[in-house]
C-alpha cells in the first residue's frame, strides 16, 4: 500500500496502520522489493537517507514529495471500477474539514505549482507582499514565503517554504528578499531554475540562482509585473 | 497476481502531482516483481459522480483496478474517516 507523499495522505496512512497493526514507513524514494523489502527513506527533510526493513503484510509506506518522477500518461488504457461502502462511524467524523478560506493566491497549490514566488525579511513588511500576490497572480504563480516572513506574521504558515514548511518542485522559484538559509533551501531545492531578487550580492541563495538579479525588490518586481502586463496588452 | 494498491487523490482530470509520483514508484516495484498496480480513491459524496467518470482514466498511469471508497457519510477531509475507507480495501473488509 502506497500513498502520496502529502500531509493528509500521511496522517491517512498512519490511520491505516493504526486500524491494522502494520508498520509504516513515511518519505520513502526507493524501494527494493526482494524477500524483505528494504526502503530507502529521507530524514531531516532530506538531508539524511535512511536504509530500513519494513516488514508486515501488507507494507504500508508514503513515497517523499518530489523524490521521484511523476509518471506520464501514456496509451488508452482503461481502469476497471470497483465502488465499495466504508463503514464510517461517527467517530470517525469527531474530526473533519468544516471549511476552507482561501486568499486568492492559496488557489494554487504551493506542492503542486509549475511557479512559485517566494518572500522574505527583505520584503520589509506584511504590506509588501501584495506585489508578490499580484505577481502570482499574473503568472498563475503560487506564493511561498520563508520562516521570516511566518515568524514575523507577514503571511500565515501554510506558506512557508522549507525544513518545517511545503517542499516545492516548481519549474520556476523566483526568491525575492530571501537570504537562503539552509532550512528554506532544503525546501527548494527540488526547483528547476530559481530566479533570486535580492540587494545582497552575498546571500547564500545567490548560490543556488540560475537567474539573478542584484536589487530592490520593491522596484524589481512591480518592474517585472508592469512588463508582462504590458506584453500581454501588445499581443 | 499480487497487487500494489495506490491512495489516490484527484486533480482536473487525472491524479495530482504527488499521486503521480506514487504511481511511478509503484510501477517501478510492480516492473520488478511481477504485481498489479490497483488505486484506491475516497471521493466526497459531492465529488463521486466525477471522480467515477474520471477513474477509468487511471489506467493510462498502468492502473488495472480503482476501488473507489466513497461515502455519502464523507461530505469532506475527515482523516479518520479516510483512514477506515482506505483500511477497508486493504483489508477486503469494506
Amino acid at each position: 500500500m502506497i500513498a502520496l507523499g502529502s500531509e493528509g495522505a500521511t496522517e491517512i496512512l498512519a490511520h491505516v496502520a493504526a486500524r491494522t497493526g502494520l508498520p509504516m514507513a513515511a518519505n520513502v524514494v526507493a524501494v527494493d522489493a526482494g524477500d524483505r523489502w528494504r526502503v530507502t527513506r529521507q530524514r531531516w527533510a532530506g538531508s539524511l537517507l535512511e536504509e530500513a526493513w519494513l516488514d508486515g503484510e501488507p507494507r504500508l509506506f508514503t513515497v517523499a514529495a518530489h523524490a521521484v518522477p511523476a509518471l506520464e500518461p501514456s496509451g488508452a488504457g482503461q481502469a476497471k471500477v470497483v465502488s465499495v461502502g466504508p463503514s464510517i462511524t461517527d467517530g470517525d467524523l469527531r474530526a473533519r474539514v468544516v471549511g476552507q478560506d482561501l486568499a486568492a493566491a492559496d488557489r494554487v497549490s504551493l506542492s503542486d505549482a509549475k511557479v512559485v514566488v517566494g518572500g522574505g525579511r527583505g520584503m520589509g513588511s506584511a504590506e509588501a507582499f501584495a506585489m508578490l500576490d499580484e505577481l502570482a497572480g499574473l503568472l498563475g504563480a503560487a506564493v511561498g514565503v520563508s520562516r521570516v516572513a511566518t515568524s514575523l506574521g507577514w503571511r500565515p504558515h501554510t506558506q512557508q517554504i522549507g525544513q518545517t514548511g511545503t517542499r516545492i518542485a516548481p519549474e520556476l522559484y523566483i526568491a525575492c528578499g530571501i537570504s537562503g538559509a539552509i532550512q528554506h533551501i532544503v525546501g527548494a531545492k527540488s526547483a528547476k531554475r530559481i530566479l533570486v531578487i535580492n540587494t545582497d550580492p552575498d546571500a547564500p541563495i545567490f548560490r543556488r540562482a540560475k537567474y539573478a538579479v542584484i536589487g530592490d525588490v520593491h522596484a524589481v518586481v512591480p518592474a517585472i509585473s508592469n512588463e508582462i502586463r504590458r506584453v500581454r496588452g501588445a499581443g | 497476481m499480487s497487487a500494489i494498491l495506490v491512495f489516490v487523490e484527484m486533480a482536473g482530470d487525472g491524479p495530482d502531482r504527488l499521486s503521480a509520483e506514487a504511481l511511478g514508484l509503484a510501477g517501478r516495484i510492480a516492473g520488478t516483481s511481477g504485481a498489479e498496480v490497483q488505486a484506491v480513491v475516497v471521493p466526497t459524496a459531492a465529488d463521486r459522480d466525477a471522480v467515477e467518470k474520471l477513474a477509468p482514466g487511471l489506467g493510462r498511469y498502468g492502473v488495472t483496478t480503482v476501488h473507489l471508497a466513497g461515502s455519502d457519510r464523507i461530505a469532506s477531509y475527515a482523516p479518520a474517516a479516510w483512514g477506515a475507507a482506505v483500511t477497508g480495501v486493504v483489508t477486503g473488509g469494506s
